[in-house]
């Protein structure tokens, strides 16, 4: 059975004024029906861009410059804006980071949710409406048929993020682009929302692209991960397996730098020495060669491509680390 | 603020403190205005309800909770960006909320604030240089040359290259300005640093980096540390004892393991279980209970326990009193009618 969505090669580059930024370069991933994968990274390592190019809902001067999208079979680069326009919505759907600026505030939320009903239903005003009360009540707004007046600025940030699911939510999508969904919101609201998620993804049966830099919402979320470095996935595996046995060293140092509540603090943190390259320079070869401490001569030669023991869990990295070998060294100061 | 020491603290406010720095009875009001043009009060909001804490000379003092629970009002109050509306602040033997003009500034020197936010705290105009060495200026320290190997050693201290000072701070990293800022908050060789979201604007990876560069420097300068934070796993590395605060009070203070491992009240646990932990089997075997609901208005904060309405163990009593701070062990107080721990005593 083929995957719902299937990304082979992805090339996503921006161009600017001195040059072009490969803020996508060569991604290759799937999603299967009813799962969740996460997709991991720091600011700047393409993950955004690599579900922006499913939604086709680039920057100015982005561009997909190679690569192949299918969801469900079918191709998605190089459909014209009025075929993308079918699909946007209706068969995915996108919550973005911060509620606070994606939703209109001049309209208010009933409208906002049946828009999209309308545009891809074809039904009532009425009838969208209905719908649109119905969404909310899902997502648990309290008196959804009184909200829908409401505007924006009305509702807290957790609510809001509720509504952006609600229209999300509203055309029964089969894949969901959740792109930092908790990232704006207080801890204690955040868990909320990410049940909510949850709970919403096993009932409708939608597959979930869970886009975050918190490696702890993935662990406790995610089916499997990849995990995104310079604009290249650099290793992909079931989440149990990621964090029991990563390979990449920067997995593991990644990692390694996370505070834990459930550990004593005494002990130093890891740090990654250095920034994350510049991707209009990208390094030759392997990218995260410049920080890393296992780096050799080969990595400096030739690219490292995504092997692995099984197809499950690829890394790719021609030294990759054993269980537990990354040992955090001296605290760095700079 | 005009206004004498509040009655309801007037007889400890006849003692100094002896503490490093003490806070007593601290109130911040703000009011709510409403009228674009003729503005109207409408009411006033408690950013700081009554706080009373003390640190100790080289400790780290970490304050978490949630958006508007007035964790940063507390920070701006300590290095003196605001007044308080009454209570005290000792620091070193003298009530900085009641100095004005030279005295003031004066005192200031020691007390300094890193800021949350690296791209919007530095001036984009001013060279890097420049903005190291503006405290020196306002405070008139040193000749320019004395100044300029000032800048130079704060820099090399902070792990940037002294090819910074003719730079902008537009040509430098998120992890890079922040270095800068903190360069910025030691240009006085202050003996306490207010560290508002130190690391929130950061990525993962330089997040560790500035984490263990402020415990280099408090270790090289004898610092003492206020860290703020919303992040519970940040603030327990960095600090030695943890303040949990909610809706402008204090509601637990512990060791920082000590809340971790038995935290008395019921928020505090809330926030712990609602932190992800970058651990399948841990997350996945977590019995999640999320807090329920959202924060209350601060203008309207609920009577009695102000948790009460998003609290599971809430009963009749938390909607009628107040609970008071309670001690659970060496150093951890909390305050609740039905905490998860036993109280040994009334604080």
């Amino acid at each position: 059975m083929a995957a719902l969505l299937e990304i082979d090669g992805l090339k996503t580059y921006i161009k600017q004024r001195h040059g072009q930024v490969q803020a996508v370069d060569g991604v290759s991933l799937f999603i299967e029906e009813g799962e969740t994968l996460g997709v991991v990274g720091e600011s700047g390592c393409g993950k955004t861009m690599t579900g922006m190019s499913v939604m086709q809902l680039l920057p100015p001067g982005g561009y997909i410059a190679g690569g192949s999208i299918k969801l469900d079979g079918k191709e998605l680069v190089g459909l014209s804006d009025n075929e993308m326009r079918k699909v946007r919505g209706n068969e995915v759907a996108v919550i973005f980071q911060d509620p606070m600026t994606s939703l209109n505030p001049t309209m208010n939320i009933g409208a906002q949710i049946s828009e999209g009903v309308r545009i891809h239903r074809q039904v009532s005003r009425k009838e969208a409406l209905d719908r649109a009360a119905e969404v909310l009540n899902l997502v648990g707004m309290p008196n959804p048929r009184e909200r829908l007046k409401d505007f924006p600025h009305q509702l807290s940030g957790g609510l809001r993020q509720r509504v952006m699911i609600a229209m999300a939510l509203s055309c029964e999508p089969k894949l969901l682009i959740a792109d930092e969904p908790t990232t704006a919101l207080d801890v204690t609201i955040q868990l909320q929302i990410l049940e909510l998620l949850y709970s919403l993804k096993q009932r409708l049966r939608m597959a979930v692209m869970l886009i975050t830099h918190d490696m702890g919402v993935i662990a406790g979320r995610a089916d499997r991960v990849n995990v995104m470095y310079a604009g290249k996935i650099v290793e992909q595996a079931p989440t149990e397996e990621l964090f029991e046995s990563m390979r990449h060293p920067y997995t593991a140092a990644l990692l390694a730098s996370i505070p834990r509540l459930s550990q004593n603090s005494s002990a130093a943190l890891y740090s990654i020495p250095g920034l994350p390259p510049d991707l209009s320079h990208p390094p030759a070869w392997c990218r995260f060669q410049p920080r890393c401490q296992f780096a050799t001569a080969r990595c400096r030669e030739e690219e490292p491509l995504l092997t692995g023991a099984t197809p499950e869990h690829q890394y790719a990295c021609f030294n990759p680390v054993g269980k537990g070998s990354l040992r955090p060294t001296a605290p760095l100061t700079h | 603020m005009t206004t004498a020491t509040p009655l309801s603290a007037a007889e400890e406010a006849s003692q100094p403190s002896t503490a490093f720095l003490e806070l007593r009875h601290l109130v911040k009001e703000f009011p709510v205005t409403a009228g674009a043009v003729m503005q109207r009060k409408i009411g006033t909001v408690k950013a700081v309800s009554d706080v009373s804490l003390s640190v100790a000379k080289g400790e780290t003092f970490g304050l978490v909770g949630e958006s508007g629970c007035g964790k940063t009002t507390i920070g701006r109050l300590i290095v003196g960006l605001e007044k308080p509306t009454s209570g005290q602040i000792w620091f070193e033997g003298s009530d900085i909320a009641r100095l004005r003009g030279r005295e003031f500034r004066r005192r200031r020197r020691d007390l300094q604030l890193m800021f949350q936010d690296p791209y919007a705290s530095l001036d984009p105009r001013m060279h890097v240089g420049n903005i190291i060495r503006e405290p020196l200026t306002v405070q008139k320290i040193g000749n320019r040359q004395e100044q300029d190997s000032r800048v130079r050693q704060l820099l090399q201290e902070v792990g940037l290259s002294p090819k910074a000072i003719d730079l902008y701070p537009h040509e430098f990293s998120g992890g890079q300005r922040q270095r800068i800022g903190l360069a910025r908050a030691l240009t006085l060789n202050p003996k306490l640093i207010v560290a508002d979201e130190p690391v929130s604007a950061l990525d993962v990876s330089i997040r560790s980096q500035i984490m263990n560069l402020m415990n280099g420097l408090q270790e090289t300068h004898g610092l003492t540390y206020i860290v703020i934070s919303h992040d519970l796993s940040v603030v327990k590395y960095l600090s030695d004892r943890v303040g949990v605060m909610y809706l402008g009070k204090l509601v637990e203070v512990a060791p920082s393991q000590d809340i971790y491992d038995h935290p008395a009240h019921p928020y505090t646990q809330g926030l712990i279980n609602a932190i992800p932990e970058p651990d399948p089997k841990r997350e996945r075997s977590k019995n999640l209970q999320p807090i329920m609901g959202e924060l209350p208005s601060a203008m309207h904060p609920p009577s009695g326990c102000r948790f009460r309405t998003r609290c599971p163990r809430a009963q009749e009593i938390c909607a009628e009193e107040e609970p008071p701070l309670r001690a659970f062990g060496p150093r951890h107080i909390a305050a609740c009618h039905f905490p998860l721990q036993t109280p040994i005593a009334t604080a």
